[in-house]
């Protein structure tokens, strides 16, 4: 397995998506969640969104991507992750993850990283998601030696 | 495994995981390459099997998540999802609840925890 260098888990590549009807109905159809606030114009202006959203999960989506992109299997088994959904994408949005370490910890084997997580809107930059990630790995693979 | 209640199986064909990763725009298809289930699906999964299981009406909102990742399952793996409602709280004019799930393949092979606080609005 390949080794990580600090400098590279600073910041994780950030995952975007542009979120449209079909982008919803997409998640829909694949999750089974089919409330009408995602897909029924008329309920959704009812409600205190006043209009259609995306699926809190498929929102969540880009940040397991991001993880998995950097971190494989080290975040597939045994990562973790702890969020709030502080605002909901909407149609026509783009929105994008990021990440960034906010610290790294041996203990005994294993290190334990600690990654400040979150999604937002591209355009306006409000938060949509915020949260922690762990992910543990074996400690010989982190290359401590390269800040 | 007490107070936990089979919420349903879920199926994890390779066409589905693939609709899945289609759906949520992930392009880097590093779950068809290790033959993975991503564990996010599985929640995914689960948020939608729990709004009929406890008659979660629509317009109910999701405000928190944790997902504890153990294992994956493999294109093809049946995975038993159990889960858990916690007792609702009701506050100016809100309630919100909890939603714990396990996921398993197999009896003593546990994939992934999660847990869920939903919230419906105006009741």
């Amino acid at each position: 397995m390949s080794k990580y260098n600090l400098e590279s888990l600073k910041q994780l590549d950030e995952i975007t998506c542009y979120v449209d009807a079909s982008t919803i109905t997409k998640y829909a159809e694949a999750s089974g969640d089919h409330n009408r606030i995602h897909y029924d114009e008329q309920f959704a202006r009812s409600t205190e969104f006043g209009g259609i959203i995306a699926h809190g999960m498929l929102t969540l989506n880009l940040i397991s991507q991001m993880l998995d992109l950097k971190f494989g299997m080290d975040w597939l088994v045994g990562g973790s992750l702890k969020v709030k959904f502080k605002g909901a994408a909407r149609l026509d949005d783009i929105i994008y993850s990021w990440g960034s370490l906010k610290s790294i910890k041996p203990l005994d084997e294993k290190m334990i990283l600690t990654l400040d997580i979150g999604v937002k809107n591209r355009k306006n930059l409000s938060e949509l998601i915020t949260g922690t990630a762990i992910i543990k790995m074996e400690r010989s693979r982190v290359d401590e030696n390269t800040e | 495994m007490e107070e936990y209640l089979l919420l349903g199986d879920i199926s994890t064909e390779e066409w589905e995981v693939k609709q899945f990763l289609e759906s949520v725009n992930d392009v880097q298809f590093n779950n068809i390459a290790y033959q993975a289930v991503p564990n996010v699906m599985l929640v995914s999964r689960s948020i939608g099997m729990m709004l009929s299981a406890f008659s979660i009406p629509d317009g109910a909102v999701h405000t928190s998540q944790e997902i504890y990742n153990f294992g994956v399952a493999s294109f093809g793996d049946v995975v038993q999802c159990y889960s858990k409602k916690e007792k609702e709280r009701i506050t100016g004019g809100m309630k919100l609840f909890g939603v714990s799930c396990k996921f398993y393949k197999g009896k003593d092979n546990i994939l992934c925890e999660s847990r869920s606080i939903v919230i419906v609005k105006n009741i």
